[in-house]
């Protein structure tokens, strides 16, 4: 079921994808334009124009590379999609591109004598009957059967290549059925046209029967159709009951047979290329999710490897110290000496509480926020740090000031992670302004609206600002330059932004101050 | 002859402090302790130690900024790497600036001994020469 449950999900096919409302206007305006020529045709049905040898198979022949092109796309769609509905739809393609075969090879003046006297009535009228009835019924059954079964349901990962096999002998033995039906001496059909351009009356039941049909194909796909496939559909459907009008409805001339034709001709090719250009659009957009996964496993990577090694630094200093005075403690013992000893101890206990609280803030920055993503206020989150952070702020002699907008829009995101991010940010400011003694120690916190469904946390420090030499690589894990994990703490901010969809921006004046932007999409922004 | 004096330059107040101890535990030497390179430049005024024992990833100053700027100052301190990420190359950048010896934290007491004791018969304050 699996290749069902990807197909489904996927929103990647053309016969699911549900059209845009631009693609919607554009199928409505060529099915206008369509119906709008047609009408301005009909006025010059009984104008006459001369007969060209050879039209009819070189429309006939252009029409056959279309629909064989069209037949061959949707097969292959259907080896992956494996819907019936797409290999009925491929099968009504190959049908009517291979009817144009004997249509061409029987229409007068191209292969066959020109009304010669005694010669048997033009049959090719036959042909275009069945290409057309075909093409409406082969719709139809694909409306009905298109939200059905799939080759999976019966036979799973059974290969579709038997399938199509098989779908296309009765494609071509249906072709030749018919073929011989309608030319041999005994065929069983009966003459349609007296000429090419001059019916017999009854001939109209028979055009009258293919508009029927197409009319309900057009239904169907009206009330069943959802997706830019069945928008095209129709209007390939339009095209051609059009066509039937005029050349079998009207009274027959010859300026609107052409004219008919290569109508048919034209909205045939603009729907292949309609759904070439749909594909090409679907695949640029296949390209970006692509893209947007490997960035998303890589940034996943990135912070497996930003964990490890932030937990390696931060825990290195007190293993470090513990080990040292361990050994100090070693060499006292033996001198006896029980005061050191002693000092050496709490020494070990005190850096063994910090490596514990380490770990557990740790813990705290990346547990999956038991809440999961919420709904949060940016401007709550500053209050809720700097409410944190009050007492070393003032134990640092540190002016704080706030430009906080009330009423936000929320953003999506992780509370206790946000909080840990400002947090950060402020620690550093505090490190950053330890420095400063010639002038007011200054943190200045904001939050604001940033342009169109965004928000900025800002945090602005008047301390010596950061060197421009490592400015661009602040946030880069691996080259810290910077000491007591301030590089990390950063590039740590960093992930937790980007994993909420933002970004931290750094901007600095050397000597006067440096300041932190966030930036947040909210919640309403997608 | 004054008593022979090692500089531990740390950022990490309590790395700093132990490693002060146990050199003091198991030496005899007059330990010097400073928390940035910049402070440590500074006391180059009033003394200058035979060892020095230095971090690599500190604030304002790197270890690594430290020891050239020993150099360009025509310094030649023996001079202890102990650092607590043990980067590849960066092994080779301390030695070639001139470290005796390169550690990886947490430091025990015997590497750190030897270390001291290659530096201390290092030449003094004469040429670059690196210990391999």
């Amino acid at each position: 079921m699996t290749t069902r449950d990807a197909a489904d999900q996927s929103a990647l096919w053309l016969a699911t994808v549900p059209p845009t409302r631009r693609q919607r206007h554009l199928t409505i305006m060529a099915i206008a334009v369509v119906l709008a020529l047609y009408g301005a045709a009909a006025p010059f049905a009984t104008m006459t124009s001369p007969q060209t040898t050879g039209f009819v198979p070189a429309i006939d022949s252009m029409i056959f590379v279309a629909n064989l092109i069209t037949a061959i796309f949707f097969l292959s769609n259907f080896s992956v999609s494996r819907s019936y509905a797409i290999l009925l739809l491929a099968n009504g393609y190959l049908f009517s591109a291979l009817i144009v075969i004997p249509h061409a090879l029987t229409s007068q003046g191209a292969f066959a004598p020109a009304a010669l006297p005694g010669a048997r009535p033009p049959i090719s009228g036959w042909f275009y009957f069945f290409w057309h009835f075909g093409f409406f019924l082969a719709l139809m059954c694909y409306a009905i059967l298109k939200d059905g079964k799939r080759l999976d349901d019966e036979r799973p990962r059974h290969s579709t290549l038997p399938t199509i096999f098989w779908s296309i002998a009765i494609v071509v033995s249906l072709v030749c059925a018919l073929t011989w039906g309608v030319t041999t001496e005994n065929g069983f059909l009966p003459a349609l046209f007296l000429s090419e351009t001059n019916s017999i009356p009854w001939s109209r039941y028979i055009g009258a029967l293919s508009i029927v049909t197409g009319a309900a194909a057009l239904l169907l796909l009206w009330v069943r159709g959802k997706s830019i496939l069945d928008q095209w559909l129709m209007v390939t459907v339009c095209a051609l009951i059009g066509q039937i009008l005029l050349v079998g409805f009207f009274v027959p001339g010859r300026f609107n047979f052409y004219f008919a034709h290569v109508l048919a001709v034209a909205s045939s090719i603009v729907v292949l290329v309609a759904l070439l250009e749909e594909l090409i659009g679907l695949h640029a957009r296949l390209l970006q999710l692509l893209g947007a996964l490997h960035l998303e496993r890589e940034s996943k990577l990135l912070s497996v490897q930003a964990v490890a090694s932030a937990i390696a630094h931060e825990l290195n200093q007190p293993i470090a110290a513990i080990a040292m005075e361990g050994s100090a403690a070693q060499r006292f013992l033996t001198r006896a000496n029980v005061e050191e000893v002693r000092v050496s101890l709490n020494a070990i206990v005190d850096d063994a509480a910090r490596s514990s609280e380490i770990l557990k803030s740790i813990r705290d920055l990346f547990r999956g926020d038991d809440h999961g993503m919420q709904a949060v206020d940016g401007t709550e989150i500053v209050l809720d740090a700097l409410n944190v952070m009050r007492e070393e702020l003032k134990h640092h002699e540190i002016i704080t000031q706030t430009e906080l907008t009330p009423d936000l829009p929320p953003i999506m995101g992780y509370k206790v992670q946000l909080r840990q991010v400002i947090l950060n940010l402020l620690r550093n400011a505090i490190e950053a302004l330890d420095n400063v003694t010639d002038r007011n120690r200054v943190v200045r916190v904001g939050t604001k609206h940033h342009g169109h469904g965004k928000i900025a946390i800002t945090v602005e420090d008047s301390g010596p600002g950061i060197d421009p030499k490592i400015i661009g690589n602040i946030f880069d894990t691996f080259i810290t330059t910077k000491a007591s994990g301030m590089g990390l703490g950063l590039s740590l901010c960093q992930m937790i932004v980007k994993r909420h969809g933002g970004d931290v921006l750094v901007s600095t004046d050397v000597g006067i101050g440096a300041r932190f932007q966030i930036i947040l999409p909210t919640a309403d922004s997608e | 002859m004054a008593m022979a004096t090692i500089a531990i330059v740390d950022d990490h107040e309590s790395v700093r402090r132990a490693m002060a101890r146990l050199v003091g535990a198991y030496s005899s030497f007059q330990v010097q302790t400073y928390a940035s390179g910049r402070e440590f430049l500074d006391s180059l005024k009033i003394s200058v130690p035979n060892c020095l024992i230095v971090d690599l990833r500190m604030k304002d100053m790197t270890g690594l900024e430290l020891l050239h700027s020993l150099a360009g100052m025509g310094l030649r301190i023996p001079t202890i790497v102990a650092t607590a990420d043990d980067e590849p190359g960066m092994r080779h950048r301390c030695k070639l600036a001139g470290a005796v010896a390169f550690l990886v934290k947490p430091v025990m007491s015997d590497p750190l001994l030897d270390a001291i004791k290659t530096a201390m018969s290092a030449p003094e304050r004469g040429d670059a020469r690196a210990d391999s």
